[in-house]
């Protein structure tokens, strides 16, 4: 009798998970190649702009702006999938163009405070701005990673919800940080006299 | 304080114009040039960690030779052969734990604070195995010097390394926890 009844329960088990797995397959179809790079094919000429800007404020020179870039794409390429579409397609983007770039393991000494980026030469080549883009991420390198990804992303004018739910931190935190980094920016740029 | 702001906001809108205005291919990168087949950098970390937890399962079998060797005698050589086999587990289980660690990391879905958080955190543990392990293995080479014959130049090599091996560890560890204080400060 117990055999029965833990067969039965087998079998019912395992026609569920079927059944489940039909469903599934019905619903969203089974997502070609080709779709999956119209999809990204979208994305890239979309938010490229976006990845760009936080690789090159995480970027301490070319090579290490170009390897930001590969990796963010990349999270980017694998994590279609994990976008529920719970937030904007822009807040994800953010969300993992700076995971990516936070994560990446680099000796603290290559991040000291006076590194001064060649990428700006990629962005100043047609104008004369390239001091104050590269003042620009003098100061931003000075901060932690917690502080410059929240202040990216204030300069990139999200409000304070936005940027909680992409830093997973309290909205009153992230005030607060970015007060502090008011101020110490300001002491680094009368320091440095910049 | 809202000076700095304006600077910083105008500069920033400056550079994301230049960002709209040069074109793809100056960029270095389009999205033809994207390698997909690459590993980004955490999938490289945590492949370490996988290889490094094999080796050290692969290199547990070598306590045989220690049974065999003509170098100890008597109990010494099971002594010897047990540390050996305890070090070896130990260490490809915690290199196996810390690849387990890093391979939970998922960037596409976790906020930027859980993923900074679990990073430092390997990061951390992997400093306390090296100041854990450090000791251990000096231990393990003293038993074996003291249970073998003993030369002079032995005894040289074991005291240099162990104090390299000590600066070393020690700076890294103290430069690693100011920066783990000062990025985690204020974080309610």
């Amino acid at each position: 009798m117990t055999t029965l009844s833990l067969s039965l329960n087998t079998s019912s088990f395992l026609l569920n998970r079927f059944l489940l797995f039909c469903q599934t397959l019905l619903t969203h179809g089974i997502r070609s190649e080709e779709s999956d790079e119209a999809i990204f094919m979208q994305i890239y000429n979309r938010y490229s702009r976006i990845v760009d800007k936080v690789c090159f404020t995480f970027a301490s020179d070319n090579d290490d702006y170009n390897d930001l870039r590969q990796d963010a794409w990349l999270n980017i390429w694998r994590g279609i999938d994990s976008f529920r579409g719970e937030s904007k397609q822009s807040t994800w983007i953010y969300r993992v163009a700076i995971n990516s770039c936070v994560s990446t393991a680099r000796s603290s000494k290559k991040h000291k405070c006076n590194v001064h980026i060649d990428a700006a030469d990629l962005y100043t080549a047609e104008t004369a701005d390239s001091d104050s883009i590269e003042r620009l991420h003098y100061l931003l390198s000075c901060l932690n990673p917690v502080d410059r990804s929240i202040t990216l992303l204030r300069l990139e004018d999200l409000d304070y919800e936005e940027i909680a739910k992409i830093m997973g931190m309290p909205r009153n935190t992230i005030a607060t940080r970015l007060r502090r980094t008011r101020i110490k920016l300001t002491e680094l740029s009368k320091r440095n006299d910049i | 304080m809202k000076e700095i702001e304006n600077i910083l906001t105008r500069e920033w809108r400056q550079l994301s114009d230049n960002i709209d205005r040069i074109a793809p291919d100056k960029t270095g990168l389009d999205m033809h040039n994207i390698n997909f087949h690459r590993h980004t950098a955490l999938q490289r970390l945590a492949a370490r960690y996988r290889r490094f937890a094999i080796m050290a399962l692969c290199c547990t079998p070598m306590a045989m030779t220690f049974l065999n060797s003509s170098v100890f005698t008597g109990p010494d050589r099971v002594y010897i052969f047990l540390f050996y086999i305890a070090v070896m587990l130990s260490a490809a289980s915690y290199d196996w734990r810390l690849y387990r660690k890093i391979s939970s990391i998922s960037v596409a879905d976790m906020p930027v604070i859980e993923v900074l958080h679990k990073t430092w955190l390997c990061r951390k543990r992997h400093l306390q195995f090296i100041a854990y392990f450090l000791p251990v293995d000096i231990l393990f080479i003293g038993i074996m010097f003291t249970m073998s014959d003993g030369s002079i130049s032995f005894l040289c090599g074991i005291i240099a390394g162990t104090v390299i091996g000590l600066i070393i560890g020690i700076k890294n560890l103290r430069r690693f926890m100011a920066d783990y204080r000062k990025i985690f400060e204020g974080n309610d």
